[in-house]
């Protein structure tokens, strides 16, 4: 799983916001690690990807919320954002985690190929996308990666 | 006396199972009835859970048992990867300290994980986990050691003042003794006011194991109770 940065924007500068981010607890975030999810043991071999995507954001939460939108609007896609969360983790930072997990495989395994393959393809494009209010520090190189965990068919 | 009933009544069992006609029991599953009266599963969802159990236990080698290696590619699909967490969970899992999990420490510690279990139960094993050290308590620098280790896997960067800020907001919260730790009385009336912070604590997948793993063991008396 990639972290994105981006740079700031100095003239954005928002004052209403709609979206109130979570107070970030130190265990939220530890409950995000992959090696406290032991749904991962229940994966039966099929083709399941997950698709995890965070990224801290110098941005208001609603201007981060609203460019989600209208990127993945513009991109034809609406509902495969299923899960995100806004945590504020500084004063001017929040991070955004968004996650297509395996957890509902059910409904995962419904979708036809051909649709699961363009929403690998959404998830790496959506953060080309979102280049604009996505945080980097100066020292990060400057492409940006999804990773996915891809399981092997048996 | 008790024992001994109970002893004579497992020695019963184990004879009446060897002579079920020609049908074996398979290797490390000689009790299911037992298993499923001291968790929360039925003796159907124990046999699914087996089938788990094997499938996870032979992945590199084909013992019975689940050796760390095995229990990273059943988490992680690979075995390169270390990790904290998985090491903290498969300790809680080993019950015996042995290195190796049998079938019933794996079931008995997934029962926690279903989403009947008792929550008590649930918040007793997510604080056990935290307290890397075991002290009975979870301290600070045990916290920070837990959001680097997440922050490491996803890559993120964040400066070790933010880090800190994280965890002064969550000592404000949660450590209302303010002694600098969180104990379990802390801990419980904290995930009581954020139950979120248990929900890798259920695994809503087991409940419908016996559909996922389905097995084909038969019993004479199979008690769903």
């Amino acid at each position: 799983m990639e972290l994105v940065f981006l740079e700031e924007r100095a003239d954005e500068q928002c004052r209403d916001e709609d979206a109130d981010p979570l107070i970030l607890n130190a265990f939220d975030l530890i409950i995000l690690s992959q090696g406290l999810n032991l749904s991962a043991m229940f994966d039966r071999g099929q083709d399941s990807v997950k698709h995890q995507t965070r990224f801290v954001s110098t941005k208001p939460a609603k201007v981060v919320l609203s460019s989600m939108e209208v990127v993945a609007q513009s991109m034809g896609f609406k509902t495969h954002i299923r899960n995100y969360k806004i945590f504020q983790v500084a004063p001017t930072f929040i991070m955004v985690d968004i996650q297509k997990d395996a957890g509902d495989a059910g409904e995962y395994l419904k979708i036809p190929v051909f649709e699961r393959l363009s929403m690998l393809q959404f998830y790496k494009n959506f953060c080309n996308n979102l280049e604009d209010i996505i945080w980097r520090p100066p020292t990060e190189s400057a492409k940006s990666r999804i990773t996915k965990t891809k399981s092997k068919r048996r | 006396m008790l024992q001994c009933l109970d002893g004579l009544k497992h020695m019963l069992s184990v004879v009446a199972n060897c002579c079920e006609g020609d049908y074996k029991q398979p290797w490390g599953l000689e009790n299911p009835e037992a298993l499923a009266r001291e968790t929360v599963f039925s003796v159907s969802e124990i046999e699914a859970l087996y089938e788990l159990f094997k499938k996870i236990s032979s992945a590199v080698t084909d013992d019975g048992l689940i050796n760390k290696e095995e229990f990273q590619l059943a988490l992680f699909k690979t075995n390169k990867k270390e990790s904290l967490f998985a090491d903290r969970v498969f300790d809680l899992f080993d019950t015996k300290h042995n290195g190796i999990l049998d079938f019933e420490e794996f079931a008995r510690a997934l029962s926690v994980f279903h989403p009947n279990a008792p929550v008590d139960d649930k918040i007793d094993f997510s604080f056990q986990l935290y307290d890397l050290k075991q002290q009975g308590f979870i301290e600070r620098q045990e916290v920070k050691q837990m959001v680097v280790a997440t922050l490491a896997e996803s890559g993120m960067n964040l400066s070790d003042d933010v880090i800190e800020s994280i965890i002064d907001k969550t000592f404000e919260e949660a450590d209302t003794k303010h002694d600098g730790k969180i104990d379990k009385e802390e801990w419980r009336s904290l995930v009581l006011r954020h139950p979120s912070l248990l929900k890798n604590m259920t695994l809503q997948y087991l409940k419908d194991i016996t559909t996922t793993f389905p097995s084909f063991v038969f019993h004479s008396q199979v008690d769903d109770a």
